[in-house]
């Protein structure tokens, strides 16, 4: 077995607690050192957008988008966006290795467990990307989780990557998204819990493009996890 | 812009954005799938499909990812390699002068070249290589021909960049390797490591692998590949080392690949041979801060007669504990170098200015350097790290220079082991042939 990240041998020793709890074992992706370098969130974080802080008081970022939406969409992130994780963004995004969504498949889909929600909703990628990538790389982390494509990139929107964008550029962004008529047919969302899954929630442009798209449709609740802050 | 596609196999996303492909412009498949795996045409990998799946029905090749993804998203484009080069009657500007035996090495070399033949020349370290490529190489220029040099090592293919730079003036050289900047040009010589070849396709009229048996073109069948696809259908290959490995020999023997030796160094004389010390348990002694009394005795006697010398061991892991009981029992300071080393270089160049009289060191320094009139100790020799080929390299450290061209090749071992008789071996052989040329 060698590490997706480095490349170097992984040995999987069973640990005396795994050869008892006599369940399925999970063997390692990631070798010691570069797991390692990923730091999780588990302290006090924002209890808006979930950027670990100190206390749990709202970041500026969040008041400015309470006062320009009127709403704040309560996010949770499972890691911190440091340079491990860009690392592993660029080879999983950009590079393309599909493989590397075994990652963090697992911590993710037990954190979104945790949420109780009716309905998952993965954010979508753009055609261009499913054409140029071949995949979506929410969806490709949660494989076990009962998601909902109810949300599509427009048609006609202008496609250029959030992450060639600075700040300003990003916040800019106009609404990419529009409903599935049909998918909604299906799971209509009234009434309902919803839960939005992305990659990384950087200025929350998307995130709120997103909530805002769902609102219209009177969910009960609509909250955010994403792989990391 | 068309030339950037001449005997190169790309995908869309290793060319500039504003590159429209031209019309003849060949479109070439990147896998083919089979029942359970596919195979990447690029580095001719074959992975499982389950690995390779993407959403879909789609797949890629996770093992060539360093040079772009291939996907069956994606496809090759391919232009015929048109040999368009601007004619060069007196490439080779270098005015040095080989030995007679050099010489008659070189004129091999180029009658290689001439029949386009897959040849294998094992010259001894230190015998003067690349010299003897020039004559053979300016002829290939002459004739129009596409050519390529390539080494696994990027550090090799940096050393000899300046050097051919200066032997064939006029001509303008593209240097390829992972980590440069600079863009791909199209032009008659190349010098790149056997990574980039994977890039390219039928383009060469012949190449020549430098140092094939080194980490990583050795084991790794994917450079073998990319070696093969890079040539043109009727190229010639021309296979350079010091210490070539069982599958090439083999290849000899069964009269698929013609041989030449060069087993003398260009002044002359033999190789030094290995002298073994059995020193059983090196290790647990290590453990209780000690090493062997020989090692000890072998270091202070040429610490005294300020003989310099390089010690070898294993691993990075052992430098620091044997640097520690080395400064307590010969109580000087003592330097250690490894590959990771911030200071590598500054350390290196202080051993070359006779700063320090000794370095110890992991296999970094095991091909590619050069210390005149130096001895060369091996803490280990017998560990798995080693193999025959470095081990070889190793001891060609010594005797390299005209003022001093014998040298001590000491190896301390913990028990007898394939790779250091193999070693002792090799350089019997070569200097069993070297001693028949000298008479």
């Amino acid at each position: 077995m060698k590490c997706l990240l480095c490349g170097s041998g992984i040995k999987n020793e069973l640990t005396l607690k795994q050869l008892l709890a006599w369940q399925p074992v999970q063997d390692h992706q990631v070798c010691q050192v570069c797991w390692g370098r990923f730091e999780w969130i588990t302290g006090a974080a924002c209890r808006g957008c979930g950027h670990p802080q100190t206390t749990t008081e709202l970041c500026g970022q969040c008041q400015e988008w309470q006062q320009q939406t009127g709403f704040l969409l309560v996010n949770r992130s499972l890691l911190h966006y440091n340079e491990a994780l860009h690392d592993f963004m660029q080879q999983y995004k950009f590079v393309g290795d599909y493989r590397l969504r075994q990652v963090f498949a697992a911590p993710l889909q037990a954190m979104i467990a945790t949420v109780s929600a009716d309905v998952i909703v993965p954010i979508p990628v753009t055609p261009a990307t499913w054409k140029e990538r071949g995949f979506n790389q929410v969806t490709g982390m949660l494989s076990h989780c009962d998601w909902k494509p109810l949300i599509e990139t427009r048609a006609h929107h202008k496609q250029e990557r959030q992450s060639h964008k600075n700040r300003q550029e990003r916040l800019a962004t106009k609404q990419p998204f529009e409903m599935v008529g049909a998918a909604l047919a299906q799971t209509p969302i009234n009434g309902k819990r919803v839960l939005l899954v992305d990659d990384v929630y950087t200025t929350g442009r998307t995130l709120y493009h997103a909530a805002a798209l769902c609102r219209s449709y009177h969910p009960s609740q609509i909250e955010s996890i994403t792989l990391a802050r | 812009m068309e030339e950037l596609l001449y005997g190169r196999r790309l995908l869309r996303q290793e060319l500039p954005a504003e590159f429209v492909p031209p019309q003849q412009v060949e479109e070439m498949a990147t896998m083919t799938i089979q029942d359970h795996d596919v195979r990447c045409l690029r580095c001719n990998t074959v992975t499982n499909k389950t690995e390779a799946l993407l959403p879909r029905g789609q797949f890629f090749c996770p093992q060539c990812l360093t040079l772009g993804r291939v996907s069956t998203l994606a496809s090759f484009y391919h232009l015929p390699e048109p040999n368009q080069f601007p004619s060069d009657r007196q490439p080779l500007t270098w005015e040095g002068t080989l030995s007679p035996l050099q010489e008659a090495c070189a004129r091999e070399v180029d009658q290689c070249l001439a029949h386009h033949q897959e040849h294998l020349l094992w010259a001894v370290t230190g015998a003067g290589k690349t010299e003897m490529l020039f004559r053979a190489l300016a002829a290939a220029i002459r004739r129009g021909e596409r050519l390529a040099l390539a080494s696994p090592r990027v550090d090799v293919c940096l050393e000899l960049y300046p050097r051919l730079q200066r032997a064939f003036g006029h001509q303008q050289i593209c240097l390829l390797h992972g980590r440069q900047t600079e863009p791909y040009t199209y032009r008659q010589l190349t010098i790149c490591t056997t990574h980039q070849l994977l890039r390219f396709y039928h383009a060469f009229d012949n190449l020549i692998v430098d140092e094939v048996d080194a980490f990583p073109y050795a084991s790794n069948p994917q450079l073998y590949f990319a070696t093969q696809q890079a040539i043109k259908p009727d190229g010639g290959c021309l296979y350079l080392t010091a210490t070539p490995g069982k599958a090439l020999l083999q290849r000899v023997r069964r009269k698929q690949l013609t041989i030449s030796y060069l087993p003398l160094r260009y002044h002359g004389h033999l190789l030094p041979e290995i002298k073994v010390r059995l020193v059983p348990k090196w290790r647990t002694k290590l453990g209780r801060q000690r090493l062997p009394q020989s090692l000890i005795g072998a270091m202070k006697k040429r610490l005294n007669s300020h003989q310099r010398f390089l010690l070898f061991v294993p691993h990075v892991a052992d430098l620091a504990p044997i640097q520690t009981v080395l400064e307590r029992q010969l109580g000087i300071p003592v330097t250690t170098v490894h590959a990771a080393d911030d200071h590598r270089l500054a350390k290196v160049q202080a051993m070359r200015d006779e700063q320090i009289n000794f370095l110890v060191t992991t296999s970094i320094l095991e091909r590619g350097v050069t210390f005149p009139e130096i001895d060369v100790l091996v803490l280990g020799a017998d560990d798995a790290v080693f193999s025959t080929a470095a081990l070889v390299q190793i001891a060609g450290r010594a005797g390299r220079s005209v003022s001093r061209p014998t040298g001590d090749v000491l190896f301390w071992v913990g028990s007898a082991a394939q790779n250091v008789t193999g070693a002792q071996q090799q350089i019997k052989f070569v200097n069993r042939k070297g001693r028949r040329l000298q008479r």
